[in-house]
């Protein structure tokens, strides 16, 4: 058995797929596969791309025109309905809207009144599903995957990959990261979490064997005015930015899951008593979800 | 509100799972924080660096924007490198003279406004199974209109006793040619030879001391190209020329020894430094160089460091203002910095970190030379006074 690493960019981000297999051939075809699934997904849902579901269901917002979606995209939207309700409505998949009042190379947060004019635009609720078809009600509604594509993009990866029979390897997406397993002499990878205010930092190194592993963080895209930081992450409810924590990185048996749990976090942030960050985490830490977080006071805190 | 979260991390499994996934279980066996600085090389770092100087008599301004940087290439090898362009004006003192009975330093001559391009390159290698020893080559060079200077260098660090020991060793040659804006036929060269060794012991996790021994051996054209003398006896004749040419013995040999100590007062946030220098040469110098500071973290964006610097110096054997020996001495130089004199030098500096990338400082300190000052006294008695004031500050990014 071999190392083999490959690179590859793909949804905005540089990533990796490490694997040990016997012959270069072998690594070769089961990262071509995982891979080729990755672009798979990414064609699928980017709303960036106009072919894509995610903008065909988007372009006909307010139409009243069921539109007809494959059992994936109706699984993709299960999930997202489970994160909605999971996160008492934080996480919705129709808060991308905002993004046309937050824009992160400006110097300053848009004005309550610009994001009064697209929060009627926002709420899950108003997205309508049956058999096989989906529907946004209002005119200008927005769905899309940002949220969750990627870390399931990275569980599909794994997937193809555990198919070849890839025992000892990983897929790393941007920092969403499922191990299939440990490396061939048995020892776990090494993993290093980037630090939130100092990308040539490591916050803390994790030994995982298997398993897999999101990060959300308030230092990808942002605005700092004012002595505040406006970041990426945004409230549905209010249209601003979240605030409460730096980053959070939780571990699941899926990315899915641990990519949900973080964003759920993040989105948590300070929050009132009994639904902050904190309190999810470690109600999360019961049910035995590993999970580390950097506060606003830049404490890191280890869940359990 | 508050559901019993199990069946939240079940219900968003179970969503998940209904998707072409597979569930894996987490295998996590250790998670330690851990300083950046032990797992990661530092990243490439590029800083500006200016000093202004400026005499209290606004003798000798320097303006010297030095543009540095250092990056690592790989695990195992380090490029570094700076370039500047001084601007050096003003005046300089050139002839000392006791036609009023008294020597003195008189500033003759248009002022002298030169432009000095200086740049420096070194490449270094770690080796060894933990990375732990060095081996480094470097070369210098610097042009003016009348001084050239190249110097190469070769040094090694070995780190021992479980990295706590780091043994230094250097050696370094200089090649410079001494030329005069006032004598076109000068041209003469100046050579150096350096070698180097130094102990750096870390003692406890907050405290390190270093000393290093240079021996360095001149030789060449040592004289000043612009000093006179200018010296009549008392009954009115003169010691052979009107003027005195600087002329200096063509070797010298120094002797230095350096040791410094540091440590972290973490529950003050603090670091003290202390340092003392004895250097002696065979032109009949004997110097101490005493100093210390105190470095203050305010808080995670400001730092101030308070210094004081205290140096004192005997002549040299052939300095004199004055010539009185009849016939006059084969050597002889006027120049002030081989006189019998002390120097103080409180300085103050602020670091601001403006954002994480991304750091400003700026440092003062006020230089007092005194003939007065000298350490047991016995300093020149005609010493000039010096007073200067010192701004250096500098930007550096982090990548």
């Amino acid at each position: 058995m071999q190392r083999f690493d490959f690179w590859f960019h793909a949804m905005a981000c540089n990533n990796t797929i490490t694997l040990f297999a016997n012959t270069r051939a072998a690594a070769v075809l089961a990262a071509e596969d995982a891979i080729a699934e990755v672009r798979r997904i990414e064609a699928k849902y980017s709303r960036y791309r106009p072919e894509s579901i995610v903008s065909t269901i988007n372009r006909q917002s307010g139409r009243g025109v069921p539109i007809e979606i494959d059992s994936e995209t109706a699984q993709m939207l299960d999930f997202a309905d489970s994160c909605f309700v999971e996160s008492d409505g934080l996480f919705d998949i129709t808060s991308g809207v905002l993004r046309q009042v937050w824009d992160f190379s400006a110097s300053a947060p848009p004005t309550e009144a610009a994001i009064a004019t697209v929060l009627p635009l926002i709420g899950w609720r108003r997205v309508v599903r049956s058999h096989g078809a989906v529907m946004l009600l209002d005119a200008g509604m927005e769905i899309d995957f940002g949220g969750f594509g990627k870390e399931y993009a990275a569980d599909r990866a794994a997937a193809v990959l555990l198919r070849h029979g890839v025992q000892h390897g990983f897929v790393d997406l941007g920092g969403d990261v499922v191990v299939t397993g440990p490396q061939f002499d048995q020892s776990p990878w090494s993993l290093g979490i980037c630090h939130p205010r100092n990308e040539n930092q490591v916050l803390a190194t994790v030994a995982i064997a298997s398993g897999a592993v999101a990060t959300s963080g308030d230092y990808e895209r942002y605005i700092d005015a004012g002595g505040r930081r406006y970041c990426h992450i945004l409230n549905p409810i209010t249209g601003m930015s979240v605030n409460g924590l730096q980053c959070v990185t939780a571990f699941a048996p899926t990315c899915l899951v641990a990519g949900s749990i973080t964003t759920i976090a993040m989105l948590k942030g300070e929050g009132t008593a009994g639904q902050s960050a904190d309190g999810w985490l470690n109600r999360l830490a019961a049910a035995g979800v590993k999970a580390l977080a950097v506060g606003a006071d830049g404490v890191l805190v280890h869940y359990p | 509100m508050n559901k019993p979260l199990p069946s939240t991390f079940a219900s968003l499994l179970s969503a998940a799972l209904a998707l072409p996934i597979v569930a894996i279980p987490v295998v996590v066996s250790a998670q330690t924080a851990a300083p950046a600085s032990e797992l990661l090389p530092p990243g490439a770092v590029v800083g500006l660096r200016s000093l202004w100087y400026r005499e209290d008599n606004d003798r000798m301004k320097v303006t010297a924007p030095v543009l540095w940087f250092k990056t690592p290439i790989g695990e195992q090898w380090e490029l570094a490198g700076s370039g500047t362009v001084d601007m050096v004006s003003g005046a300089s003192p050139i002839l000392v003279a006791n036609t009023t009975g008294k020597p003195v330093q008189i500033v003759t001559g248009a002022s002298i406004t030169d432009r000095r391009k200086a740049g420096d390159a070194s490449l270094t290698r770690k080796y060894g199974a933990l990375n732990e020893n060095t081996l480094g080559v470097s070369f210098a060079t610097s042009n003016e209109k009348d001084y050239d200077s190249n110097a190469y260098g070769l040094n090694a660090t070995f780190d021992f006793n479980e990295r706590n020991t780091t043994l230094a060793l250097g050696v370094g040659k200089r090649h410079d040619r001494v030329m005069s804006v006032t004598d076109s036929k000068l041209n003469a060269a100046r050579d150096a030879n350096e070698w180097l060794v130094g102990v750096t012991q870390l003692i406890d996790r907050r405290t390190l001391i270093q000393s290093n021994l240079t021996v360095t051996r001149l030789t060449g054209y040592l004289n000043d190209p612009y000093k006179l003398t200018f010296s009549l006896y008392r009954d009115g004749q003169t010691p052979g020329s009107v003027f005195l040419r600087d002329l200096r013995p063509d070797s010298r040999a120094i002797f230095a020894w350096l040791t410094r100590g540091k440590r972290a007062f973490p529950e003050l946030a603090a670091i003290v430094s202390a340092e003392y220098r004895y250097y002696r040469d065979d032109w009949g110098i004997r110097a101490h160089t005493i100093s210390g500071s105190w470095l203050q973290t305010m808080n995670d964006h400001w730092q101030i460091e308070a210094g004081l610097r205290f140096y004192s110096q005997s002549q040299a054997d052939f300095y004199r203002a004055e010539i009185t020996q009849r016939p006059a001495p084969r050597f002889t130089s006027s120049d002030q910095r081989l006189a019998a004199y002390g120097a103080w030098e409180p300085s103050l500096k602020v670091i601001v970190k403006l954002t994480d990338q991304l750091s400003w400082d700026v440092g003062y300190a006020r230089y007092l030379q005194r003939g007065s000052a000298k350490l047991n006294g016995g300093g020149s008695p005609d010493f000039e006074p010096l007073s200067a004031r010192l701004i250096n500050s500098g930007l550096v990014y982090k990548f």
